[in-house]
């Protein structure tokens, strides 16, 4: 195996093996993993507000190419590496050449855009190929802690003022949704009737549209106009806390965050200012 | 405890002080401390200024790679080390973090690098001055301090490891070894500012913050390295020229 692209490949998806459809799994995954190279982000450590920032988001990165490295085991064995990967200038999730110009938008990208990448890795959760299922979950769990680190200093640097959010918003958001485009449906399709994926494109890109649309709201930040068509409000779905009825011991209402709300299908209402409309039905296989 | 601390009992040595003891210390062996201190906390946030983080990517392999961000991340959490130990003693070095490269305490830390292989040659030769340096703290008479220098003694050591093997490997190819004599030719006479001899080494020295001179340093240093790096086949660059030095280092209070 050489660990050549297979969407350039004219077999048809659904002719594939499925060992050449695994690795070029890897391949993806790869080159999500690597993003991290991709967007130049410990090149934005040292520009961090101060050296806890710096030490912070340095280990985010280390821990980011732990992974790969964890990543590069399981390819090199299916034929691929991430040297390879990295050498290739056309490899997956090249962003447009748009790399990180601060450690404000590497804060960003971590806390919103971040979201793609669980998405990602999630969608080949429960895979036929059992390594392919360990090595994902791994990724998804350390993806989680990532948004989480992101999250926490978003919401510091948001307590500052929120213009270079706002501009890093601007900057990354439609590059993250583009993301979500870029694996084509022919090998979408093999990928999930041989059982290599579980989750199609047209789940993680509605999964993201939700999600971001569901940041943006929390955080009070605006949906860039570039990105207005695909995060459009009714996706965004409030729990509203006041319905909730007190237990009947008496104590507090219980008070959940809307994401798990909505993958729970516990959701109540739409908008906080828009009219009620009937409880929203879960999306199925979460 | 509440007397005066004499100057005779640091300087003789056997007496060590805790965080409680220090403000009964003679005011000169506080000032040197905390210049200590704000010189070893410049050193280790001047990495964000040498081009660590932006050389990280061009790594040759994943796994050098996540080691290469390992290194770089933790000589940021050195100088939260050295800069938590000022703050117990009324401190802060978080002026230093942005300075200009050219303003750096230690004239090493003037410089950029633009090669992965002058990161693992810094790290592999260089470095090793680091660690000898840090030795020479670990009798230092403040004990929060001699506390810390083993914390980031211990890392140190890992940072010298992951540049010896890799310029090891570097060398197995004459290409590698020619790319490698380069950088040590480039980095190797810098060591140079550092080991001088100079009056703010000498007044750590008496007051029994170090017990290790410059000039022991030097010999050391090149004990060390000089034999390995000949046995990699490359040639040990000549003379220490001068330069940097600690000397201008002074208080900003």
């Amino acid at each position: 195996m050489t660990g050549e692209r297979l969407d350039d490949d004219p077999t048809p998806a659904a002719g594939r093996g499925s060992a050449a459809l695994v690795q070029e799994a890897l391949c993806w995954l790869i080159d999500a993993s690597v993003v991290v190279h991709t967007i130049g982000e410990p090149a934005v450590v040292p520009r961090g507000p101060h050296p806890d920032e710096m030490w912070e988001l340095g280990k985010v990165c280390a821990d980011r190419l732990g992974l790969v490295v964890r990543l590069n085991r399981l390819a090199r064995r299916h034929g691929v590496s991430v040297e390879d990967r990295l050498a290739r200038p056309d490899r997956h999730f090249l962003c447009s050449g748009l790399r990180l110009a601060s450690w404000e938008e590497a804060i960003v990208v971590e806390a919103l855009c971040g979201a793609f990448w669980r998405l990602f890795f999630e969608s080949f959760m429960n895979s036929a190929e059992s390594e392919l299922d360990e090595i994902v979950r791994e990724l998804w769990t350390a993806s989680q802690q990532f948004i989480r680190y992101g999250q926490a200093r978003l919401a510091q640097l948001l307590g500052g003022g929120g213009s270079v959010v706002e501009a890093a918003v601007d900057r990354w958001l439609l590059v993250s949704l583009a993301w979500a485009d870029e694996v084509p449906p022919p090998l979408d399709a093999a990928w999930l009737a041989a059982g290599i994926r579980t989750r199609s494109n047209d789940e993680v890109r509605g999964d993201l549209r939700e999600e971001l649309a569901m940041s943006l709201q929390a955080n009070d930040l605006s949906v860039p106009t570039a990105c207005a068509g695909m995060l459009a409000a009714p996706e965004v779905r409030w729990v509203d806390l006041t319905e909730r009825a007190a237990p009947a011991g008496g104590g507090f209402r219980p008070a959940t965050f809307a994401y798990s709300e909505r993958t729970t299908g516990r959701v109540t209402a739409a908008g906080p200012n828009a009219d009620r409309s009937p409880t929203v039905a879960p999306p199925e296989g979460r | 405890m509440g007397s005066t601390i004499a100057e005779e009992e640091l300087k003789i040595g056997g007496r060590v002080l805790d965080l409680d003891d220090l403000a009964h210390a003679p005011a000169e062996y506080r000032d040197l401390l905390v210049q200590l201190l704000l010189v070893q906390a410049d050193g280790e946030i001047g990495v964000r200024d040498l081009g660590y983080f932006e050389l990280i990517g061009k790594f040759p392999t994943a796994a050098d790679q996540w080691m290469a961000a390992r290194v770089a991340t933790e000589e940021i959490g050195h100088f939260r080390y050295a800069n938590a130990v000022l703050n117990h003693v009324g401190y802060d070095a978080s002026h230093r973090v942005f300075v200009d490269r050219s303003e750096r305490y230690l004239g090493l830390f003037r410089h950029e690098m633009h090669d992965w292989v002058e990161f693992v040659t810094f790290k592999g030769v260089v470095e090793t001055m680091g660690r000898l340096l840090l030795e020479g703290m670990f009798h230092c008479n403040f004990l929060p301090w001699r506390a810390t220098v083993r914390r980031i003694w211990q890392e140190e050591k890992g940072h010298i490891g992951f540049g010896v093997t890799r310029l090891r490997r570097l060398c197995a190819t004459d290409e590698g070894r020619e790319r490698a004599q380069a950088a040590l030719d480039t980095w190797y006479p810098r060591v140079g500012a550092v080991a001088r001899p100079s009056r703010f080494s000498q007044a750590c020295l008496d007051w029994g913050l170090r017990d290790l001179s410059n000039e022991e340093l030097a010999a050391r240093f090149r004990a060390e390295t000089n034999p390995w790096i000949e046995e990699l086949g490359l040639q040990v660059p000549g003379g220490h020229p001068a330069g940097g030095g600690l000397d201008r280092c002074g208080l900003d209070r």
